[in-house]
């Protein structure tokens, strides 16, 4: 009992402490953000378009926050000739909010909605609002949503660095690395998609990935099975085929690691010893294929080893051959 | 019938989404009132004049030198020496439309174009011609003569000498004398993809959508076959296979959304078009076909097929922050290529199994379904269920052949295919408690049922238990962390599929064996103050597969990374990383012959023997920016370090009985090793002026036990070309080092 709950108690401990820091350092920034110059903001409280509505009008969100405006002017979101763009409505009180109490309370901040300050889910409902096609439809419950990260995790509306869909990162590879650091590192590996600059940009990681969620699993953009998604740009081993090898049929990713490998075509192990992991007795896999085999040059770990022979491993139309992959 | 009811389950909820429309109309009402008021007219920024956009263009001269493996270097890339024009960028943009174009790399293989044209609020197009090289060997070398049509053929003449010239040492010594004048040649492959996308705006809510994307490839594959199956007569010969595809995707798409719903109904369809069904090759040993060897082999490339789906979501806002969606697709892959003679030997033709049906009639229907619930009832909790349904039903008629083993001999086993199907059944359920407004704990449970045939075990069922610790929004700190474990278990196992193809009755195959997992993943990342920022991360991993014999029986990763990145002034960007993986396993097998009544090896542990693999990779990654820093002048540092080492180490059992006269020798570790800097500097004659150079170093240093030219230095067999253990033609294709440098002069003209 005592060794069971140990780990449960330090598990909840550390939790505590960490919530406590996190009310004490909110606290911090709430009191920092309170006493901050308002100045500006209560110049333009004469501004003259009070609004019933409360809403204040974008040129008189730009007097004080005239920084903002060269990240959102030229962007998506200025585009007033469409009706769908915050332009076209309210402006930047589409995703603030009505802004006259602000600029009445002299720039009071807690009288304006900041996605910057907001919870990350109240900020995605706001994007939301807009963003509410298929390519997003499925962020709410997605695996992003559920661990808190929100639009504004990677997107800036006011400061982006990207050529395209306003990231905080000059590149896509750039902000998806900030958690999938060990996915990112493996595009360095010899073997890779062309994804990065020094593989030649031909892919990025939303090449695969939709990071707004998606039908599939792993939030993969095409299909709706990783066998569907690999075979949109590798179609000609959909078949299906007259003989199957099963575990292929099943996924890709149970031989091939998709985000790189130091094995030959991206396989998880090296041959012939990743087809021994299932093919154990069945006449020659059973042999150990040590340094005296690679003397010997046996074709069956020497060069691409199984694959040698059995090269039409995906499956094969082959009328007899075809059983054992062979052509 | 369960599929049907949770179809009209899902038809039911789409069409609750079409409610929205009429909702929609109600609400814009109401939305309209508030647009009219004298202040919200004058709010939208539509008066406010664009900025011009930003044109440039980069052109200048490349320089490259390259020792070594220039292919591996190049890959997806064309860094040929010469003139280039690179990032073009045209951009222009008024209040109703935008156009954009951009180029890259022009004229080289990796060239790539884009043009993007709206018509704001009412017109979007988007063009795309992208060229992926694959650049695999420039040491590849053949006797083989390309006759098109997937003809490779070689001088009739030196098949002949071959086939006179014994065997044994005299034709290992013709062999190594006529593979001297191979010729060299590059293994190399493109894909060249047009994509056009258009998305029109019916009003306010409704959108066309219409996807076509035609990727052509053409070029070689390094591929080899063999003129029989095992045991073989004649050696594998290892060769540039042509390629000549097409795949053609279309899409088209309906979608109709406002701010309470999606309703979306899809076709889409691809055609994959191989223009070289069979490659004929020929056998370099022999000119003249007999009963135990061919003159000639055929291979059965990829074959031509089709699929198809018809797609309808949806989703539908509900009270209490709640949202319900829905996604069916029923579709369909086949595929009919013309089934081809068994063989092409002539003195065999005669007796080879006649085909059971002239096409392949292969085909699989697909039925794929995904229901979605989300809530955030207060600003507390967050709740999740989502049922995923996935249904590959193979309906390929089965197919029956006598064995024919390679060109040269008929069999008398039958053999049967095996149409894989698969079904699973997925539930995901997720809570979120919002602890404080800036620490979220998350509990999860998954089910994952799945059913199969032609597997070890009919049905597995894996339960997965997860929590989830995040605290972010907070400006100094970010914490995340992972701890998810979970249980699969197999059931109807079949022993006799096993013991079909000769295997132990406790053999599994690890995609689907019996499996505990448990895996922990942490980041964090910590922002003192706005020049400063620290991150870490480590992750660990362990799937155990308790019930294998023989298999895979471990397999487990261990990871993390540290790394800051400091932003001193706003013209100066410096960043570090270094991270480690390592991933080890534990195979399990057994060195021994097929059961019979004279020989027990079948049963006998002393000849067990397991692989103990490790893989461990070291990455550093570094960047430096500086920007004006010197006046009129931008500098730009990267280097990238990748050192992998990888071991399969062999074990057997102290009274062992595997390796009696001759000792095991283990193998030596795999090491890769890639090194790359950069440079990149801009010197701006005038603001729109910049006069530039930069400077590529990268080295590459590799040692493969069985893809280094210690190993296979030689397009000959080495190890005999009769026998068992016949061995490979090699084409010459190596893991090799390079050491590259690559320079450009170039001049960056903006407007």
């Amino acid at each position: 009992m005592g060794r069971a709950t140990r780990p449960l108690g330090i598990i909840a401990a550390a939790i505590g402490l960490w919530i406590a820091v996190m009310v004490s350092v909110s606290a911090s920034a709430a009191t920092r953000q309170n006493t901050a110059p308002a100045a500006k903001a209560s110049e333009t409280a004469t501004a003259p378009a009070v609004q019933a509505t409360g809403y204040a009008g974008e040129d008189t969100c730009l007097t004080c926050h005239e920084d903002h405006k060269k990240g959102y002017h030229g962007s998506p979101h200025a585009r007033a000739a469409n009706p769908r763009s915050p332009a076209a409505k309210k402006g930047c009180e589409s995703c603030h909010g009505p802004g006259q109490a602000h600029v009445d309370g002299g720039g009071d901040k807690t009288k304006i909605r900041n996605p910057a300050t907001m919870t990350l889910r109240d900020a995605n409902a706001t994007c939301m609002s807009c963003h509410n096609r298929t390519s997003h439809d499925n962020f709410a419950g997605g695996k992003h949503d559920g661990r808190n990260v929100g639009c504004v995790t990677c997107h800036s509306v006011h400061a982006a660095k990207s050529e395209r869909v306003l990231l905080k990162t000059t590149t896509v590879t750039e902000t998806c690395v900030q958690c999938h650091r060990k996915e990112v590192n493996k595009v360095h590996k010899s073997s890779h998609m062309p994804v990065t600059e020094r593989n030649g940009s031909k892919m990025e990681c939303t090449t695969c990935h939709n990071p707004h969620g998606s039908q599939n699993v792993k939030m993969l953009r095409e299909g709706s099975s990783i066998t569907e998604a690999c075979a949109s740009c590798h179609a000609e081993k959909r078949g299906p085929f007259l003989w199957e090898h099963a575990v292929g049929r099943e996924s890709c990713v149970t031989c091939h690691d998709a985000h790189g490998s130091n094995n030959e075509r991206m396989l998880v192990a090296k041959l012939p010893m990743l087809c021994q992991r299932c093919h154990i007795h069945s006449r020659h896999p059973a042999t150990i294929y040590d340094s005296t085999q690679v003397t010997n040059r046996s074709n069956r770990i020497a060069g691409r080893a199984c694959v040698n022979c059995h090269q039409m491993v995906h499956g094969s139309n082959h009328p007899t051959s075809g059983k054992v992959f062979l052509r | 019938m369960r599929t049907r009811m949770m179809i009209l389950t899902g038809a039911l909820l789409l069409v609750f989404s079409g409610a929205a429309r009429a909702q929609q109309e109600q609400a814009a009402s109401s939305q309209d009132s508030t647009k009219s008021t004298p202040m919200a007219t004058s709010v939208p920024a539509s008066t406010t004049p664009f900025t011009p956009k930003l044109g440039q263009i980069d052109f200048g001269f490349r320089g490259d030198s390259v020792s070594g493996d220039a292919a591996r270097y190049q890959r997806f890339r064309d860094l040929r020496e010469g003139g280039y024009v690179d990032r073009f960028r045209l951009s222009k943009e008024t209040e109703q439309w935008v156009f954009k174009a951009t180029a890259n790399n022009v004229g080289y293989r990796d060239q790539r174009f884009t043009v993007n044209y709206q018509d704001i609020g009412r017109l979007k197009v988007n063009g795309d011609w992208n060229q992926v090289p694959l650049f695999i060997s420039d040491s590849t070398r053949r006797l083989y003569k390309d006759n098109g049509n997937g003809v490779l053929t070689i001088d009739d003449s030196i098949q002949r000498t071959l086939q006179t010239a014994g065997t044994g040492a005299p034709l290992l010594s013709a062999l190594q004398s006529t593979y001297a004048g191979a010729n060299q040649y590059d293994l190399r492959s493109r894909r060249d993809i047009g994509t056009l996308n258009m998305v029109y705006a019916l009003n306010q809510d409704v959108d066309v959508k219409f996807d076509v994307r035609n990727m052509n490839r053409s070029g070689y594959n390094l591929m080899s076959f063999g003129f029989g199956t095992s045991p073989g007569l004649n050696p594998v010969v290892e060769l540039g296979v042509p390629l000549d595809d097409r795949t053609t995707d279309v899409k088209g798409a309906i979608e109709f959304a406002n701010n309470r719903g999606l309703f979306n109904v899809g076709y889409n369809a691809s055609w994959f078009n191989n223009h070289i069904p069979t490659v004929t090759f020929d056998n370099p040993l022999r000119a003249d076909d007999i009963s135990g060897g061919p003159s000639s082999g055929r291979v059965v490339m990829w074959p031509t097929n089709h699929s198809f789906s018809v797609n309808v979501n949806g989703s539908y806002k509900l009270p209490a922050r709640s949202k319900a969606s829905a996604f069916i697709s029923v579709g369909q892959w086949n595929q009919n290529e013309s089934l081809v003679a068994p063989t092409v030997n002539t003195a065999i033709a005669l007796v080879a199994p006649p085909l059971e049906r002239p096409t392949a009639e292969a085909k699989a229907d697909i039925v794929s379904m995904v229901y979605n619930f989300n809530s955030r009832p207060n600003e507390y909790v967050w709740l999740n269920a989502k049922y995923r349904y996935y249904d590959y039903a193979n309906k390929t008629p089965l197919y029956e052949t006598v064995a024919l083993v390679g060109d040269w001999s008929l069999g008398t086993a039958l053999w049967e295919n095996e149409p894989s199907s698969l079904k699973r059944n997925t539930i995901d359920l997720d809570a979120s408690i919002a602890a404080h407004k800036y620490v979220g704990i998350g509990l999860g449970f998954s089910r994952e049922d799945s059913d199969r045939t032609h597997r070890i075990f009919e049905k597995t069922a894996e339960d997965t238990y997860r929590v989830s610790f995040d605290s972010t929004g907070n400006q100094y700190v970010t914490l995340r962390t992972k701890f998810e474990h979970s249980n699969r278990e197999g059931s109807g196992f079949e022993a006799a599929l096993l013991e079909e193809v000769g295997e132990h009755a406790d053999t599994r195959h690890f995609d689907i064996a019996n499996r505990t997992r448990d895996r922990l993943t942490t980041t964090l990342s910590i922002t003192p103050n706005q020049f400063l920022d620290f991150n870490a991360s480590a992750g660990t991993g362990k799937d155990k597969y308790g019930q294998t014999g023989f298999g895979l029986r471990n397999n487990d990763n261990r990871t993390w990374s540290v790394g800051m990145d400091v932003l001193p002034t706003d013209r100066v960007n410096l960043g570090v990383n270094y991270g480690e993986e390592k991933y080890t396993a534990l195979q399990y097998s057994r060195t021994a012959n097929p059961l019979t009544a004279t020989d027990l090896t079948f049963n006998d542990a002393t000849r067990d023997w397991w692989t103990d693999q490790a893989d461990k990779v070291k990455t550093l990654s570094a960047t430096a920016d500086f920007l004006k820093c010197l006046p009129k002048t931008d500098f730009r540092f990267g280097y990238d370090i990748s050192d992998g080492r990888a071991t399969y180490v062999y074990n057997l059992k102290p009274e062992q009985k595997v390796f009696t006269t001759i000792p095991l020798t283990q193998l030596s570790p795999l090491k890769n090793k890639l090194t790359d800097a950069r440079m990149d500097v801009q010197y701006y004659v005038r603001p729109n002026l910049a006069l530039g150079g930069a400077y590529w170093y990268e080295d590459y240093k590799v040692s493969d036990f069985a893809l280094g030219p210690d190993t296979l230095n030689s397009l000959v067999p080495t190890n005999g070309t009769n026998g068992n253990f016949a061995s490979t033609i090699y084409s010459g294709y190596l893991y090799r080092n390079y050491r590259a440098h690559t320079g450009w002069l170039r001049l960056t003209f903006l407007w």
